[in-house]
């Protein structure tokens, strides 16, 4: 059977059942079992109990609930407020004021959640009311906090990541360390537009006093160092090569309980609460990987990756543009599927491919998430913009093309680290242990 | 049948709710077995052993025992842009016919699912571990929630089918 009809086949019935609303997990299931009966055929659908029970019992991914856990119980105990109050009044004072705050804040809890709705999310619910007041632009309020929420899957711990690390046999904390350095220089992009922005259109944002006080000053230390103490926690913890990101993740967890112990704001309720939610994100996400695991099987047992590659390969284009195609094809995706969805579901083919093309799997998983984070700002799905018009009540285009500057600086962001992937690998290279 | 039917979807509502909160839990313990297995490891130069593979075994029983909760919860995504363009009308067959393709799934999972746990008894299947722990033990914690999810497709598409005939 020839690779070009498999996929034929399987990607048409695919997109038929996601069109019509068919769950992502049961849509990719139902079109493994449809390859499992009638292309493999035989005893192949008995292989299907196995392939449930190895894709979720697998010691990487327990690091996936863990940190959404630490995520849940730091969003319930009021941390990101706190971060963002501490933060506000002295960050606020550069040009720009508020926005660059949204850009650090984001930042920041980028480190202590694994999730770019939640960093879009948290941060939003906290500044945009106090800015709104203040009189700053709403196009540029919602467009920093989309492009700040991204930085939630790019700078660890990211859970994208830790997917991506299962599925690419890559280790998880050296994909960790690699995504630090494009974090920050993301950011740091970021910043530079908002200033440069500011400076041609001062309108856009109100004046904001330029001198903090010694109470602002101290505010700042009382309310970031939990968090900064958190973030060396369970980030150093795996550069050290103390724990592994599992482990990491663990101690994270229990770290947010004991800060909410601290702060006496921690409830049997809260954790209660954050428990169940961690199990509907758990749960979703790791059925999308069943599902896809069962095509995975199919496909590698017709031997379409490998086909796949020894076709690409053949056709005799560079690195580069089979780089410039995958980008592509991940920013249409993008339009259609959320991060983690595009990523369970086209690793198993691509892997192959950007291998025997000779990427870097840890430089290519980084490269990945910066795509993904793209199309978590591209309409018609892109999350981080519901997650804040539902917030924000902005309008839906004003929202788009607020976002726009961000995602081209992405784009950007790529070219960068495939000039110099240095950029990325450098970190994990020193890693201890 | 009316009754029955109420009864039914009910009692699958209330078994994914504690099929859930097990899940839940299953996180928390999850937490300290390995921040037990490191402190073991770090202060007293002991491991337990035991840490990577309950971890393993909790977690598939987080992600089955809460895909029914999940669910219920209307927690599993899907693309809904193209579908809320359609008419009403349209909608409501669309959803009672992939809530059916999602039960014919559930029922392969299940059925798949329960083969496995009965190959790794009837083989006595054991973990490459310290404990030598017989595999079907923790799958049947898989077994038990493909059977909830089953059951809670079944009501979710009883739930169609009554939003259809209103």
């Amino acid at each position: 059977m020839s690779a070009t009809f498999v996929i034929v086949i399987l990607t048409s019935l695919l997109i038929v059942l996601l069109v019509v609303g068919q769950h992502i997990s049961f849509a990719l299931a139902a079109v493994g079992f449809v390859g499992l009966f009638f292309l493999l055929g035989g005893s192949a659908p008995l292989s299907s109990g196995l392939i449930m029970w190895h894709t979720v019992a697998h010691f990487v991914l327990v690091a996936v609930p863990l940190f959404i856990l630490m995520g849940e119980i730091l969003l319930r105990i009021g941390l990101a407020e706190r971060l963002y109050a501490g933060l506000g009044p002295v960050l606020g004072r550069l040009p720009g004021g508020l926005l660059i705050s949204n850009i650090g804040s984001c930042a920041i809890f980028a480190a202590i959640s694994g999730s770019s709705l939640a960093t879009a999310a948290t941060i939003g619910t906290a500044a945009i009311p106090t800015m709104e007041e203040r009189g700053y632009d709403r196009g540029m309020i919602v467009g920093s906090l989309a492009g700040g929420g991204t930085l939630g899957i790019l700078i660890p711990p990211s859970i994208i990541m830790i997917i991506y690390g299962a599925l690419a046999k890559e280790s998880v904390g050296r994909l960790f360390m690699g995504g630090v350095i494009p974090g920050l220089i993301s950011a740091g992009f970021f910043i530079l537009y908002i200033i440069i922005r500011v400076r041609l259109q001062p309108h856009l944002v109100p004046r904001e006093k330029t001198t903090f006080t010694t109470v602002e000053l101290r505010r700042l230390f009382v309310d970031t160092l939990p968090v900064l103490a958190l973030v060396f926690l369970v980030l150093g913890s795996i550069y050290l090569g103390v724990a592994t990101p599992t482990e990491a993740a663990a101690w994270g967890a229990t770290g947010a309980i004991c800060l909410g112990l601290g702060y006496r704001k921690l409830t049997w309720r809260m954790v209660k609460e954050g428990a169940l939610s961690t199990v509907q994100t758990t749960s979703m996400i790791l059925l999308i990987m069943v599902g896809a695991s069962l095509i995975s099987y199919v496909l590698a047992n017709l031997a379409v990756p490998r086909q796949l590659a020894v076709a690409v390969l053949s056709l005799g284009i560079g690195k580069l543009w089979v780089l410039t195609l995958l980008c592509l094809l991940y920013l249409v995706l993008g339009c259609f599927l959320d991060g983690a969805s595009i990523m369970i579901l086209t690793l198993p083919i691509i892997m192959p491919l950007t291998r025997s093309l000779g990427f870097d799997g840890v430089w290519f998983g980084v490269v990945l998430t910066i795509l993904l984070e793209i199309a978590l700002l591209t309409p018609p799905v892109g999350m981080n913009l519901y997650v804040l018009q539902k917030i924000s009540k902005a309008d839906f285009p004003q929202l788009v093309r607020a976002t726009i500057p961000y995602w081209v600086m992405d784009l950007g962001v790529i070219a960068l680290l495939t000039a110099c992937p240095a950029l990325v690998l450098w970190l994990p290279g020193k890693m201890i242990g | 049948m009316r009754r029955t039917v109420r009864v039914f979807l009910t009692q699958s509502d209330r078994i994914s709710g504690h099929s859930g909160f097990i899940a839940a839990m299953a996180v928390v313990v999850m937490m300290l077995v390995i921040v037990v297995e490191v402190v073991m490891r770090t202060f007293f130069n002991a491991s337990t052993l035991v840490g990577v593979e309950v971890g393993e075994y909790l977690l598939a029983a987080v992600v089955f025992l809460g895909a029914s909760y999940t669910l219920r919860e209307k927690g599993h995504i899907k693309i809904d842009f193209v579908l809320k363009r359609f008419p009403k009308r349209r909608q409501k067959v669309l959803n009672l016919a992939t809530m059916g393709l999602t039960l014919i799934v559930s029922i392969l999972l299940a059925r798949y699912g329960w083969h496995l746990i009965i190959q790794s008894y009837t083989l006595k299947t054991e973990a490459w571990s310290v404990m030598h722990t017989p595999l079907f033990i923790p799958q049947i914690l898989m077994g038990i929630g493909v059977i909830s999810l089953l059951m809670q497709v079944g009501a979710e598409f009883l739930r169609q089918l009554c939003n259809i005939q209103q």
